[in-house]
């Protein structure tokens, strides 16, 4: 299979600041691989020196079987990319805007633009100096999207969308997936990544610290149950259940993480009266801890995984 | 088929682009321009009259201080003395100096600061051909201005009669030019090199107003003479460029600042990271 995204021992310093270490990424045909890591984690770091915005400090990458640093120029015409933070022309109108990237890319078809605009909900006539922060965002979604790329680099696609916008991004990214394109995309949000990608990078203090098929996640997703009882809380009950911890009990409230599926949780609840019960999506650090456990968070902290263990 | 905007051909690429973003800055620039010229060219008749008062005051100036500012002419009946004096000495250059120094920096390290640098470069144009499409629009900016110039003084002294010869005109507004733009380049290398607006604005500046220094210092006092040397103003030809007409070796040296510094800009673009 060949790698359309491959980087060996990648490196970043930023003067004496960490940018990404040693970042080996393969992302291959076909993939809608989803690069996940808290803020400062090297995300953007890695996607800019992927479209040759930023020079490496060490370490080669490879994009679509090309050199980012040579090849540059044919890499973007053949990418789609949607930068985590840019700016428009204030003065020139969505429509304005469009072109002129058209132009720079040369080759687009205007009626597949229109039709992206319209399947955000896109106003073309607004200058873009008046948009919204989200309506900035489907102009750049539009323009990553605007030439059926090979590839699309979508550095947090979905940062500052409303959800109704949101679910109509996702179908595009499965619908670029069913058409073999390959998409890379950042974020902070595990069930974004959960819901369109197949493969998962974890970035963590500028290491990719695993790379997992998204199918294999759920099994060790923790989530984190809060049940209120008209009773006293039966913390003892729930204390025993398989995959249960952390447990947090005042008088009618319960509170713990659960490892696995919910299953024994709400048929042990059932035997009591349930007031309210809230059950969160697993976040991003419980995962990786369940995953790798305590010792890897330090291990990718740089401390040397002998030390945590 | 989508709205298209104003002139949608002015959107084909970066040069253009430029262009556009500067049509109306560009326009009040001329009309200034065009303005004072008028104004200080039909001012000269007058002038003309009390020349010879004026001559014995001027003449009463310390030597070194007069051919600092004016050059070695003192008679202001003299349109070729009159116009160096009002305008080429000081005001002309200091004005295309300045439009030049901030179209310069609103090339490379404009887009940077604004934010809008890093969507220009995820299309397939290499930095390279952005940089001097980015050029283009200064060298283009700048041949307007002193173009708006060179024309209203053609007109202003083919109406007032003030008998400058034609080529002596178009001599002194290439060396105008040229000094314009040597200013500009390494103003727009700095740009370019940095992508910080301020640094490029207060490099171009400050080259501009040192060499206007040195060259002024150079006549003040005879042992730094040499000084001179340094001045892209001296090259353009100091406080008389209308008398010195164009003088092709002065040209080449203006010239191939501008020439160092392009070649600065894209071997230091080429290289560097681009901010967000
Ligand atoms: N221009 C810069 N100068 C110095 N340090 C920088 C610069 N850009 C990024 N960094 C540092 O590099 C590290 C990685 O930053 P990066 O922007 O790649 O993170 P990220 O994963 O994209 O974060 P976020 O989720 O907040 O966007 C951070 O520690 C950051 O402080
Ligand atoms: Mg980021």
């Amino acid at each position: 299979m060949t790698l359309v995204i491959d980087t060996e021992h990648l490196t970043k310093f930023y003067g004496s600041s960490r940018g990404i270490v040693d970042v080996d990424l393969d992302v291959e045909v076909g993939d809608v691989f989803g690069f996940l890591g808290p803020n400062g984690a090297g995300k953007t770091t890695t996607i800019r020196i992927l479209l040759d915005l930023l020079r490496p400090s060490s370490g080669t990458a490879t994009v679509l079987g090309l050199d980012a640093r040579a090849d540059g120029v044919s890499i973007r015409g053949r990418v789609g990319y949607l930068p985590g933070e840019y700016a428009l022309y204030p003065r020139l109108t969505g429509a304005e805007t469009l072109r002129y990237y058209a132009n720079l890319r040369g080759g687009v078809d205007w009626p597949y633009v229109d039709t992206l605009a319209r399947r955000l909900d896109f106003d073309q006539a607004r200058r873009a100096g008046d948009l919204s922060t989200g309506n900035k965002r489907k102009l750049g979604l539009i323009q990553a999207f605007m030439h059926r790329p090979e590839l699309l680099i979508l550095d947090e696609p979905t940062a500052g969308l409303d959800p109704l916008v949101q679910r109509e991004f996702y179908a595009m990214v499965d619908e670029a997936h069913a058409a073999g394109q390959t998409i890379f995309l950042s974020s902070h949000v595990l069930p974004e990544v959960q819901r369109v990608c197949s493969r998962v990078g974890f970035v963590r203090e500028g290491r990719l610290v695993a790379v997992e098929d998204v199918a294999a996640l759920g099994k060790k997703a923790v989530h984190h149950v809060e049940i209120e009882f008209a009773g006293a809380a039966p913390a003892s009950e729930f204390e025993t259940l398989a995959g249960v911890g952390a447990v947090r009990a005042t008088d009618h409230r319960l509170g713990f993480t659960v490892t696995g599926t919910l299953d024994a949780i709400v048929k042990t609840a059932a035997r009591h009266e349930v007031v309210a019960m809230t059950s969160h999506e697993p976040d991003l650090e419980d995962l990786f801890l369940a995953y790798y456990g305590e010792g890897a968070a330090d291990a990718a902290a740089g401390e040397g995984a002998d030390d945590a263990a | 088929m989508p709205p298209r905007g104003k002139g949608p051909t002015m959107l084909r690429d970066a040069f253009f682009k430029g262009l556009r973003d500067q049509r109306r800055s560009l326009l009040i620039w001329v009309a200034a321009v065009a303005v004072y010229v008028v104004m200080m060219c039909s001012l000269f008749p007058s002038i003309r009259e009390g020349a010879a008062d004026m001559q014995g005051y001027i003449e009463s100036m310390p030597e070194a201080f007069r051919r600092a500012f004016m050059g070695e002419s003192t008679d202001f009946g003299n349109a070729v003395t009159y116009l160096n004096g009002e305008l080429f000495s000081l005001m002309t250059p200091l004005f295309v100096m300045i439009f030049g120094i901030a179209l310069a920096a609103a090339q490379i390290a404009g887009e940077e600061e604004n934010g809008t640098l890093s969507l220009l470069l995820a299309f397939p144009v290499s930095r390279a051909r952005l940089l001097f499409q980015k050029y283009g629009v200064l060298v283009a900016g700048t041949v307007v201005l002193c173009g708006a110039h060179l024309v209203t003084m053609l007109l202003a002294n083919a109406a007032i009669g003030l008998d400058v010869a034609v080529s002596d005109l178009v001599g002194a507004h290439a060396s105008l030019f040229l000094l314009a733009l040597a200013v500009a380049t390494v103003a727009f290398a700095v740009g370019a090199a940095t992508g910080r607006r301020g640094l490029t604005i207060a490099v171009g500046a400050g080259l501009g107003i040192v060499s206007y220094l040195l060259n002024v210092v150079a006549q003040l006092v005879e042992s730094l003479g040499w000084l001179k040397k340094l001045s892209v103003f001296y090259y353009y030809g100091g406080a008389e460029p209308l008398r010195l007409g164009f003088r092709p070796a002065y040209a080449a040296v203006l010239l191939a600042v501008a020439a160092g510094a392009l070649l600065v800009a894209w071997l230091a673009f080429e290289r560097r990271d681009v901010r967000v």
